[in-house]
């Protein structure tokens, strides 16, 4: 123990009435420096996620990219065991300690839309129950990708597994056409999303829509680059001015 | 100080500047320093086994967020534990009476204190940095060079962040009676800091407001964002630190002077 000390007790509210006014001034600053760390308040709720596990100190030190591997490989073998709440929970951590890769998003949602539905139809289960399950771990997977866009912005990766989950699990044609829509209509979009966009249109018997947006599209693709395959774009173009014709 | 010679801004700035150079030494000195460093080292340099459990993010981006991760929970244990046991090894052993004797004010001691701290954070920042850099370097070529601005931001970032946690712990010892206590308030509330995005939103945590921000001083961020920021945000952040380790160095100048020996 060290024998001095400090007797004022006015020092101890002076200090406090200092913080509060320096706190009060530097506001302004402070939201001009956050733009650095912008998604303050989603940070927030990522360390309420990660408390429960008790990884928040290492989150705190910034060990992110380690927590969020570390749960990664454990939701993997909870999803070897195809322990449902497990899994789900995992998946959860993964993106809370470390919501930057794309990677834990997309095969995230994959696993809740795709995996999990099969999980729960195990057992003595009525066939009519699939229907269900498969609605209800659909719209966990979207929710789960919303947020991923929460913080990603508009990423086209995001959208365009929205749009396969609207497409594969739902059977929802109309949705999963505007998510393609919304993912080509980034930058740096694949080129397939604004081809699937089209056949989706056509598919939904809107010859009219479809031909007009490939017409649009086909202006905006490269020549040179293989992936765009504008020869297809022109072969489905033909395709459905034959077809209105005929109409 | 009634010699002409002790005063004016020169003369105070020398003493300050002696006083950190002191300061320095001592800390390198320090067992506690040296082992954080090794620790830092063998956690940067066990990056390399650890890859294997790298999903999601690129090996190169992996390295530097665990390097930085590793920099900055070491950092702030060395700027709290090695500040507060500093500042009670120069009282309990007298070495601070000495120096107080002589024509040093007080504010002088703390400033001077605080510089020296903040130098040894500086040297661990970039020890650990540059290991970093070599690990990217040599697992990347150039890509892993091309990183290296941010890097260098990122580090400039975490220190920051590292001298802010010292000046809070400095004020935490102008007014407590041990070093145990103070290196432990001094963590607290360096981890009080960093949770300050809970508030964000308010409710009942709104009074943690009146502390810093320490997330806003986000190296993680920086790493992503995978370019130095923005001037005008970096102005915002050296303009938010300076102005509260002004506040930390001024209140603990002033506990201190009030402080009995």
């Amino acid at each position: 123990m060290c024998s001095s000390s400090v007797n004022s007790k006015s020092a101890v509210s002076l200090t406090v009435a200092v913080l509060i006014a320096a706190s009060c001034l530097l506001e302004p600053v402070e939201r001009t420096a956050g733009a650095l760390s912008r998604k303050e308040r989603f940070r927030g709720e990522r360390l309420a996620a990660a408390a429960g596990h008790g990884a928040i100190f290492a989150l705190l030190g910034g060990m992110r990219s380690l927590v969020a591997s570390g749960s990664w490989l454990q939701a993997n073998l909870a999803w070897e065991r195809r322990d449902l709440a497990t899994t789900t929970e995992l998946i959860k951590l993964t993106v809370a300690a470390d919501e930057r890769p794309l990677y834990f998003w997309l095969n995230g949602a994959r696993i809740l839309a795709n995996d999990i539905p099969e999980w729960r139809m195990a057992g003595p289960v009525p066939r009519a129950f699939r229907p269900v399950a498969n609605e209800e771990q659909a719209q966990l997977a979207l929710h789960f990708l919303e947020q991923g866009l929460r913080w990603h912005g508009p990423e086209p990766a995001l959208y365009i597994e929205m749009a396969n989950i609207h497409l594969r699990r739902r059977g929802d044609l109309e949705e999963a056409a505007r998510y393609y829509r919304l993912a080509a209509e980034q930058p740096g979009a694949p080129y397939y999303a604004a081809r699937i966009h089209g056949e989706l249109l056509r598919e939904l018997r809107r010859p009219v829509e479809a031909l007009a947006w490939l017409q649009k599209i086909l202006a905006t693709l490269p020549a040179d680059d293989e992936l765009a395959r504008r020869d297809i774009v022109i072969e489905r173009i033909q395709f459905l001015e034959q077809e209105l014709a005929v109409r | 100080m009634p010699d002409a010679v002790h005063r004016g801004a020169t003369a105070s700035l020398r003493r300050i500047r002696l006083i950190a150079r002191h300061t320095l030494g001592e800390a390198l000195r320090l067992r506690l320093t040296s082992l954080l460093v090794v620790v830092g080292a063998g956690l940067v340099l066990g990056v390399l086994e650890l890859r294997e459990f790298n999903f999601g993010s690129a090996e190169l981006k992996f390295i530097a967020d665990f390097g930085l991760g590793a920099l900055g929970g070491l950092g702030m244990l060395l700027a709290a534990l090695a500040t507060a046991q500093l500042f009670f090894n120069e009282i309990q052993g007298r070495a601070a009476y000495c120096v107080l004797t002589r024509p040093v004010r007080r504010r002088e001691y703390i400033w001077g204190k605080l510089a020296g701290i903040g130098a040894l954070l500086a040297l661990f920042t970039a020890a650990l940095g540059a290991l970093i850099a070599v690990l990217l370097f040599w697992r990347g070529g150039n890509a892993g060079a091309a990183m290296l601005p941010v890097l260098s931001c990122a580090c400039a970032v975490q220190w920051f962040k590292l001298t802010l946690v010292a000046a809070m712990t400095l004020l935490v010892c102008s007014y407590s009676g041990s070093a145990l206590f103070a290196s432990c308030a001094g963590l607290i509330l360096a981890l009080t800091a960093q949770v300050r995005p809970f508030v964000s939103g308010g409710g009942h945590l709104t009074w943690l407001r009146l502390w810093p921000n320490l997330a806003l001083f986000d190296a993680g961020a920086v790493l992503s964002a995978a370019q130095p920021p923005a001037a005008l945000v970096l102005l915002g952040l050296i303009v938010y630190w300076a102005a509260y380790m002004t506040v930390f160095g001024v209140l603990a100048s002033y506990v201190f002077k009030l402080r009995e020996f």
